[in-house]
């Protein structure tokens, strides 16, 4: 890979091993392909099975149910009374920061 | 861990990305409220006020032009580009600076963008490291690791051209103070800092009295994930304007677009984040600490624009090991020193500062291409210019589609 | 003075300008095609001449040049092979004969050589397609980039298909688009080793005969294609942009429904290159009458082409005329540009 063609560009990935002392963590965007990612975060907030957000090869961050959750909250507070029509949205959304809830506990 | 775990966390991680990108429900739900508000502000600052919103990054951008963003707003909600791309705002002297170094035989590593980006002085007939590459040894990389790994393995005398906001610099401070970076490397720290360079630019819009303000900012998402929401509450209080922290997805930006207009209805201005799943409102403390500690705030040099009082990382004399400027003797620009750096005729300064669109600069797609760029927001493709080329600006967009009354 | 440059060559833009301005004006309209068949008046895969027992002789030329010659799913002889065979085709026909023309460069090894044309060889045969003639020519080392191999297809068509899409036609395609391209482009900014999944096999250029879908497809549905093509240079958005302008119409498509794998959307996004831009040398893109285009994705499915689908359709209007939409996943709407400029490396 090369390129950087969008300097803000984060991917996902999930990490797949940790390297505390060299703070370098094994990482999977998604195609079985393992590689390295400098941790830019404190290490204690990524573990093995997080989603964490990479740019430029450096981990800055990590997708959390937490997040997810106060997200749906946020939408409803712009969206008010129209966020009925919106259900759809929510149900995937709370449906999937439960299962990385429950995934994080399996770790 | 097992291969299916992997690929059921990033599965749940593509439909959250997916929820945000693909979901046309959410959306008229976002753009009727939209709508409604800019009702509101219409009838309070009249028809003709056009609501100017200022997108930082250069990915913001991207998702504006490449969703259709603008065709999906009412007519008096301007979106404009800032200077959001650390590609067109790094100082041609230090690309000039990195051409020198490869053609002495000093490989260099570069991210792909920096690479096709022109100086404005040739360098002994060189004037982009793609030009080099043929004779010196540049080699292209995604990241700091890549480059310490390859460095490792040749033992060659080389230096990383360290481009990048707040987003890369935890990175570069975590390999330095961890001992990653093997002698032979060193880094050309270029990180430049983003808050200065927003401040710049709503100040030279207020200067500018025929333009609207900015009436809202749209925050980049990346670089709060390290520096938190905090670092923009100067923004909204100094100028008393909505500061949105956002996510990359289209729906992201539409929900940062409402946040900012119900709060211009309310009279408010606060900074608020809506990439709640990444961004916290003080960031990552171990990130800023360590960035603290490998790195010196300086002021720094924007190509076509000139310093900006502390806007830019330099590694600290304790890492002068690792520090380009030090070992390999590239030269630091005062601000004395520093000219103009645009090419003749050139206005990526202004679209830099969202003061001209790209199709306001005669050269845009005349002289200044994708295939050849002239200047520097041509270049990268994180560039307002090369963005505009690639998916046009919008306005026709929308003509056609109502045209053949097409909808959402 | 004005020079030829790679962006005449990119099969854009330019390239119609300079083949405007150096053939089109100077043939008269008679002879740019044989009697009530179809030439480069049409711009097309290749030309029809018409016989008298009404069935038409296809013929089709290309020049394949590729950097390098050796890619990830084949070689410059697969595409050579598969390249023309897929233009027939394309206007279609049943592809029956081919000749070609090989330019090597002085001191290219044999043994690649001989890989090559094995390549070459082995898809004429799988397909039953003759090799009637050809001519060899070594030039001094410099004198070319490697090699060039120049092929011209003869196919058999009973109704050919020359483009015309029509207001209400679906447009449908049958694969993931742009692998090829994204193959060379990677393999040309010197990234073989850092894209693992060429190592993995999950990553390769789609060169292939369209036979096996094409054939059945002319069979079965030749009354309802008003269109196909291989999107090879330019890409999907080259194609439809061609279409478009031809039909005088509007081409609108739905971004999230256009096939592209996931690999090459990520290697795009890095690289900052729009997929819809590269080059397929496996693909088809037909314009379909809407009453069987679902039809022809269910056939196109059974026929082992299961990422078949619709991805818009070709709508008619006054006002603007010649324009790609592109309906964004979140309703918004922008232009997909005619390919212009060299925008990524030669590749074909």
């Amino acid at each position: 890979m090369c390129g950087l063609a969008k300097m803000c560009w984060g991917s996902p990935a999930v990490v797949v091993d940790v390297d505390l002392s060299s703070m370098i963590a094994k990482v999977d965007y998604g195609d079985g392909i393992v590689r390295d990612a400098l941790i830019g975060i404190a290490g204690e907030r990524v573990s093995r099975g997080d989603i964490v957000v990479v740019h430029a090869g450096v981990i800055i961050s990590r997708l959390s149910d937490e997040g997810v959750l106060e997200h749906i909250k946020f939408l409803d507070e712009v969206l008010g009374e129209d966020a009925k029509e919106a259900v759809k949205a929510y149900e995937t959304l709370l449906e999937l920061a439960k299962s990385l809830r429950g995934g994080s506990e399996n770790g | 861990m097992a291969e299916e775990s992997t690929r059921y966390f990033l599965g749940i991680a593509d439909k959250i990305e997916k929820a945000f990108r693909e979901n046309r429900e959410l959306v008229k739900a976002i753009l009727k409220k939209i709508g409604e508000y800019s009702k509101s502000l219409e009838s309070l600052y009249g028809k003709d006020f056009k609501f100017k919103i200022m997108n930082f990054c250069g990915t913001h951008e991207w998702t504006v032009t490449h969703f259709g963003i603008r065709s999906l707003v009412p007519k008096n909600i301007e979106l404009v580009a800032g200077p959001g791309c650390p590609v067109c705002v790094t100082p041609s002297h230090f690309i000039e600076e990195a051409i020198k170094l490869a053609l002495d035989g000093i490989t260099v590593y570069t991210y792909g963008d920096t690479y096709r980006l022109r100086t404005l002085n040739s360098v002994r007939g060189y004037r982009s490291l793609s030009e080099v590459r043929g004779e010196g040894s540049v080699k292209l990389v995604t990241s700091l690791v890549d480059a310490i790994k390859d460095a490792r393995n040749s033992n060659r005398e080389s230096v990383f051209i360290g481009i990048g906001f707040e987003t890369v610099a935890p990175g570069y401070a975590s390999a330095v103070l961890k001992g990653l970076v093997p002698e032979n490397l060193k880094i050309m720290s270029l990180v430049k800092l983003t808050p200065p360079a927003m401040f710049y630019s709503l100040e030279i819009l207020r200067e500018k009295p025929t333009e609207p303000p900015v009436m809202g900012v749209i925050a980049p998402g990346h670089v709060s994930t390290v520096t938190g929401a905090k670092a923009w509450s100067v923004v909204s209080e100094n100028y008393g304007i909505p500061v949105v922290v956002s996510g990359f997805e289209p729906i992201d930006v539409l929900l940062s677009i409402l946040e900012i207009l119900k709060q211009l209805v309310k009279g408010e201005a606060k900074t608020v984040i809506e990439y709640k799943r990444a961004v916290t409102w003080h960031g990552d403390l171990r990130a800023q600490r360590i960035v603290a500690k490998a790195f010196r705030v300086v002021d720094d040099a924007w190509r076509g624009i000139g310093f900006l009082p502390k806007s830019g990382l330099r590694l600290r004399d304790e890492y002068r090991k690792y520090d380009a400027f030090e070992g390999l003797g590239v030269k630091e620009i005062k601000p004395g020193e520093w000219g103009y750096d645009l090419p003749p005729g050139c206005r990526c300064a202004e679209v830099t500062l969202g003061k001209a669109k790209p199709t306001d600069c005669p050269l845009f797609m005349k002289v200044c291409t994708p295939d050849k760029p002239y200047g520097p927001c041509m270049v990268s493709l994180e560039g307002a210019c090369a963005i505009w080329a690639r998916f046009g600006s919008g306005g026709l967009a929308d003509e056609i589609a109502k045209e053949l009354s097409l909808t959402i | 003075m004005d020079r030829v440059t790679l962006a005449h060559g990119s099969g854009g833009v330019e390239t119609f300008e300079i083949l405007e301005r150096l053939i089109f004006r100077r043939v008269e309209d008679k002879l740019k095609r044989v009697g009530n068949g179809f030439g480069i008046d049409v711009l097309d895969d290749g030309a029809v001449i018409p016989l008298p027992s009404g069935d038409h002789i296809v013929v089709s030329i290309d020049a394949y040049t590729v950097n390098p010659p050796f890619f990830p799913g084949g070689n410059i002889g697969t595409l050579a092979a598969a390249g023309s065979i897929n233009d027939v085709l394309m206007m279609g026909g049943r592809p029956i004969a081919i000749l070609d023309s090989i330019i090597v460069e002085e001191g290219f090894p044999i043994e690649d050589l001989e890989r090559i044309m094995q390549s070459f060889l082995d898809i004429l045969k799988s397909e039953n397609i003759a090799l009637i003639g050809g001519d060899f020519k070594v030039m001094p080392k410099g004198g070319v980039d490697k090699i060039v191999i120049t092929t011209t297809a003869i196919g058999i068509a009973r109704k050919p298909i020359v483009d015309s899409p029509k207001p209400g036609d679906k447009i449908i395609v049958s694969d993931f688009v742009g692998d090829h391209g994204a193959v060379i482009m990677l393999l040309q900014m010197g990234l073989e080793k850092n894209v693992e999944e060429f190592g993995k096999g999950l990553l390769k250029s789609d060169a292939k005969p369209l036979t096996k879908l094409m054939l059945p497809l002319i069979e079965r549905f030749s009354n309802y294609i008003n269109a196909a093509r291989d999107p090879t240079r330019g890409g999907l958005a080259g194609t439809l942009n061609e279409w478009a302008s031809r039909t005088g119409g509007v081409i609108v498509v739905e971004e999230p429904s256009i096939p592209i794998r996931d690999s090459v959307k990520r290697y795009c996004e890095m690289l900052g290159v729009d997929p819809l831009y590269l080059a397929s040398e496996g693909v088809a893109v037909l314009s379909v009458d809407p009453t069987v285009a679902e039809e022809v994705v269910e056939y196109m499915k059974s026929l082992g082409f299961e990422n078949a689908r619709i991805i818009g359709e070709v709508k008619s209007s006054e006002k603007f005329k010649g324009y790609v939409l592109m309906k964004t996943s979140v309703g918004g709407y922008r232009i997909l540009e005619p390919p212009r400029g060299e925008l990524v490396p030669r590749i074909c």
